[in-house]
């Protein structure tokens, strides 16, 4: 059959492209200086509101190829890297050095605040 | 000078005093390495909470300068068929063919099926599939390569006959490619229109030459390197169900019966490999089956995966050992790695009167830290036992975790544990270059789950100081030795067992000690563990279960390379992956593997509790549940002021947590087990584990969700034999925290010193009366 792929378009990946996209509307909505500021108290508190709970699930549930790394430097910071892909190494995309986890891990979320801005569909 | 690293293995993982234990060392970057022998005694260096790392020097005459090198390792699946008279070397006309299930036809380098091809020289013959996914044969003459192509692309995850029958007289190659697919056998059914056949003819231009040295291979071929010699190159992934080979030229209509499941005629049949020949009730060789003329030594490298549904399965038998002629798949994977089969560097000799525990050669290089420091890990036994406690080492569990690269690989892991991964710079290196292979946790190259794990091998989450890089805290071996540490700190006479040595020696591994104590994470164990810790305890022996979501999976270690464990993920389990159906059970047993909760064992029936959730992230503390005060177990908690027991610990503040198990009377809890403690609170991250559910609905979560808690449990057996339970990973390492002084740390103390004594244990004075009490 000639309308037969080898290697056949996932179109569940648009479904979740369309997903996304209605989330980040939601997530642009609610974003405040008070939801970062929520985050950086306590990067672990349970009782966090309701936005800053949906835009934590959206952040960790993104594809690896978005997501970021702490990477332990040999004094004892934290950098921001990509994620290591099969064959190539991390890329460092911020040259702070966090002095800790959690200063870390609020470093990451910022980022991805960024890359959530810089979405251009929706 | 080049970046210098060093990585190594030992043949053993424990050996007593006396024998010798062989290491395997490749480094980069130097031709020496200090050595030294050092006993592990705690494996976090977070000195902030802790104690730090803690190692201890032994002298032993290996220590010093070790003459080290550059060594190489052999990744992929193949079969090796040992052919000494060069039976297969045929000159003239030949016929190949094979069923065949690839994995990853479009993988953009060539694959061999079969055949006896050189890749440097270009001498040879050989089947197999193209970079761009077309079936091929072809021919060299040492100089030049002649072939002949398929015009359909194979379809990964479908069942094909393929193969090739080549006139050496006309130069007339003929290829032969025909779905076999059914309702059951491949990804897609019957009702997907597409042209699976393809029957391509051409004239070669010269024919094959074929030198004596090169051998024929399934799923490989020769190549060859100006440093490395030899080694086998375009591997096959998939799988390949009962190949053979003629020296006659098969007609179609010959093809057509053996694809319609015809068995090849004997006339001019010079190897038939039958897959599915050989199978037993405890399982299947790493030899394959050749019962041709010639009766061929065939044997798979790096652990083929055997009784894999075959091309002719129906669906009906869940089970090679219901039908083995419906099982004949031999599952190849290019990426697989279950022995580096490296030149021995150095064999020691293990002083008489060595303390037992755990070992490490060190070895360091250049800076002599990150990937320039290697600690080749292994347990040293007493040659007679000594003492009254014994640790016992899940290395089953330690080779799951082997080298697992979640944080890389793994979507799902950050949803898991609610933050971003740490990572490392041995994990990056390693990951970059990929190849000591992967954990149980892992999936090749092609999306098939990794179910062998193999210590002969660098294992670089086996050593201490390691940091889990999606949890940020050590995990397995080098938390373990937090339970180490604590032992040590407290002066306890201790002997050091690995889970190998009960899965060889049974009950009598465990026998001459009055209590054993397990790790934090025991998470895979075999039949003969459980038998043997069951019998344990029944005949009188306390256990003391030092972890959370503990014997869990059913495994096995390879009965013809220890070194080896088996495991199939199946069903149901928080799992890294789902074996395909038919494929559930282990070949090295013939058992069916998955959760040994579904098997009728659940862990609860020995433990008192058993896999509830996990969450990571975050931990808490227990707090005494209204057992605890029983007059019967109250010794348990002597002098622990207050309700609350481990706010204090390594992994993340709190001795409840990371993963964490729940008594359960449904699922075999001992029916007058006493809960000493629980926790609760736990943060939404932790859910149900899925083995819980049968309708999912909304709230499965630690703030909602009241079964979600680590269970403290006590209980006692035949002969004053009793169990003890933490139901929690992070207990252990809760133990160094506050100096040792923790309220974790004071509990344990008070149940490993009656559990050590001989005779009745505390709180068994009371009547029967009494202790039905609750």
């Amino acid at each position: 059959m000639d309308d037969m792929p080898i290697i056949p378009h996932d179109s569940d990946t648009d479904v979740r492209a369309y997903f996304d996209a209605k989330t980040r509307i939601y997530l642009r909505h609610v974003l405040s200086d008070a939801l970062i500021e929520e985050h950086r108290r306590n990067p672990h508190a349970q009782h966090r509101s309701e936005p800053l709970g949906r835009l934590l699930f959206y952040f960790k549930n993104l594809p690896i190829e978005e997501q970021y790394a702490l990477r332990r430097m040999p004094g004892g910071s934290y950098r921001i890297t990509t994620i290591p892909r099969p064959g190539q190494a991390p890329v460092e995309v911020d040259p702070t050095d966090y002095p800790d986890e959690l200063s870390g891990f609020h470093g990451v979320f910022l980022r991805k605040i960024k890359d959530l801005m810089e979405k251009s569909d929706g | 000078m080049a970046e210098q690293k060093i990585f190594g293995y030992a043949d053993q993982f424990t050996v007593k005093e006396g024998e010798r234990i062989r290491f395997y060392v490749n480094c980069d970057g130097s031709d020496t390495a200090e050595a030294q022998l050092v006993r592990l005694i705690h494996g976090d260096d977070n000195r902030e909470d802790g104690p730090g790392y803690i190692e201890e020097e032994i002298a032993h005459p290996a220590n010093g300068t070790w003459a080290v090198k550059k060594q190489f390792t052999q990744l992929g699946n193949f079969l090796e068929v040992a052919d000494p008279d060069n039976r297969l070397k045929l000159d003239g006309s030949l016929s190949m063919m094979a069923f065949i299930w690839p994995s990853m036809p479009q993988k953009g380098a060539r694959q061999t099926i079969m055949g006896r091809w050189d890749t440097r020289t270009n001498e040879g013959f050989a089947l197999g599939i193209n970079p761009e996914g077309y079936l091929q044969f072809w021919v060299g003459d040492g100089r030049e390569v002649d072939y002949v192509t398929s015009e359909m692309p194979l379809l990964k995850h479908v069942w094909y006959a393929v193969g090739v029958s080549y006139d050496a007289a006309s130069g007339t190659a003929t290829l032969y490619q025909e779905a076999v697919l059914n309702r059951y056998n491949s990804l897609i059914g019957p009702a997907v229109p597409y042209d699976y056949a393809s029957h391509v003819r051409t004239t070669l231009r010269f024919a094959q030459h074929n030198r004596a040295d090169i051998p024929f291979l399934i799923a490989g071929a020769r190549d060859n390197h100006v440093l490395r010699g030899d080694f086998v190159a375009d591997l096959y992934a998939g799988k390949i169900d009962r190949p053979f080979l003629t020296e006659t030229v098969m007609t179609r209509a010959q093809m057509d019966e053996v694809r319609k499941g015809g068995v090849p005629g004997r006339q001019g049949l010079v190897a038939y490999w039958d897959t599915a020949a050989g199978y037993s009730e405890a399982g299947i060789s790493h030899d394959v089956a050749e019962t041709g003329p010639w009766k061929l030594h065939t044997r798979g490298v790096n652990h083929p995966i055997r009784g894999m549904t075959g091309w002719n399965w129906n669906g009906k038998n869940d089970c090679f050992r219901l039908a083995p002629e419906e099982f004949g798949g031999i599952e190849f994977h290019p990426d697989a790695i279950t022995d580096c089969a490296w030149e021995e560097t150095r064999a020691i000799e293990i002083p008489q009167g060595l303390k037992s525990g755990a070992y490490a050669i060190r070895l360091r290089v250049g800076p002599g830290s990150g990937i320039a420091e290697e600690y080749i890990v292994f347990i040293v036994r007493p040659a007679q036992p000594k003492a009254k406690l014994a640790f016992l080492v899940p290395l089953a569990s330690y080779l799951a975790y082997g080298n697992e690269t979640l944080s890389f690989d793994a979507q799902i892991v950050q949803p898991m544990t609610g933050q971003p991964p740490i990572i490392s710079d041995v994990e990056i290196e390693t990951y970059e270059h990929r190849e000591y292979g992967l954990s149980t946790y892992n999936h090749f190259e092609d999306g098939a789950g990794v179910c062998f794990s193999s210590f002969k091998r660098p294992l670089i989450n086996m050593r201490p100081k390691f940091r889990n890089s999606w949890m940020g805290v050590p995990w397995q071996f080098p938390a373990d030795l937090s339970i180490v540490a604590w032992i040590e700190h407290f002066g306890y006479e201790c002997d050091f067992i690995s889970d190998l040595d009960v899965h060889r020696e049974g009950v009598e591994a465990l026998k001459p000690y009055n209590c054993v104590m397990t790790g934090t994470h025991p998470e895979y164990v075999s039949e003969k563990m459980l038998d043997a810790q069951e019998d344990f305890v029944a005949q009188g022996g306390r256990l003391i279960y030092m972890g959370g979501n503990g014997y869990y999976w059913c495994v096995n270690f390879d009965p013809e390379e220890n070194a080896v464990m088996e495991v199939r993920k199946l069903d149901s389990g928080m799992r890294a992956w789902a074996a395909k159906p038919g494929e559930h059970y282990l070949q090295t047993t013939g058992e069916k593997s998955g959760l040994w909760r579904n098997r009728g064992r659940a862990p609860q029936k020995l433990l008192g509790v058993g896999m509830i959730s996990e969450g990571f992230e975050t931990c808490e503390p227990f707090r005494r549940m209204p057992d605890s005060w029983h007059r019967t177990v109250s010794w348990i908690t002597e002098g622990i002021d207050g309700e609350l027991i481990g706010n204090e610990g390594l992994a993340y503040g709190g001795a409840a947590g990371v993963e964490i198990d729940r008594y359960d009377l449904s699922l075999g809890t001992p029916p007058h087990t006493k809960i000493i403690a629980s926790s609760g609170g736990h943060t939404d991250n932790y859910v149900l584990s899925t083995e819980e559910i049968l309708y999912a609905y909304a709230g499965m979560v630690g703030t909602l969700d009241y079964r979600i808690r680590a269970d403290m449990i006590y209980y006692t057996s035949w002969n004053h034999g009793a169990v003890f339970s933490s139901g929690s990973i992070a207990f252990g390492q809760a133990l160094p925290a506050k100096g040792f002084d923790g309220t974790a740390s004071k509990l344990l103390r008070n149940v490993v010193d009656a559990f050590v004594k001989d005779g009745p244990l505390p709180g068994q004075q009371w009547t029967l009366e009494e202790k039905q009490w609750r």
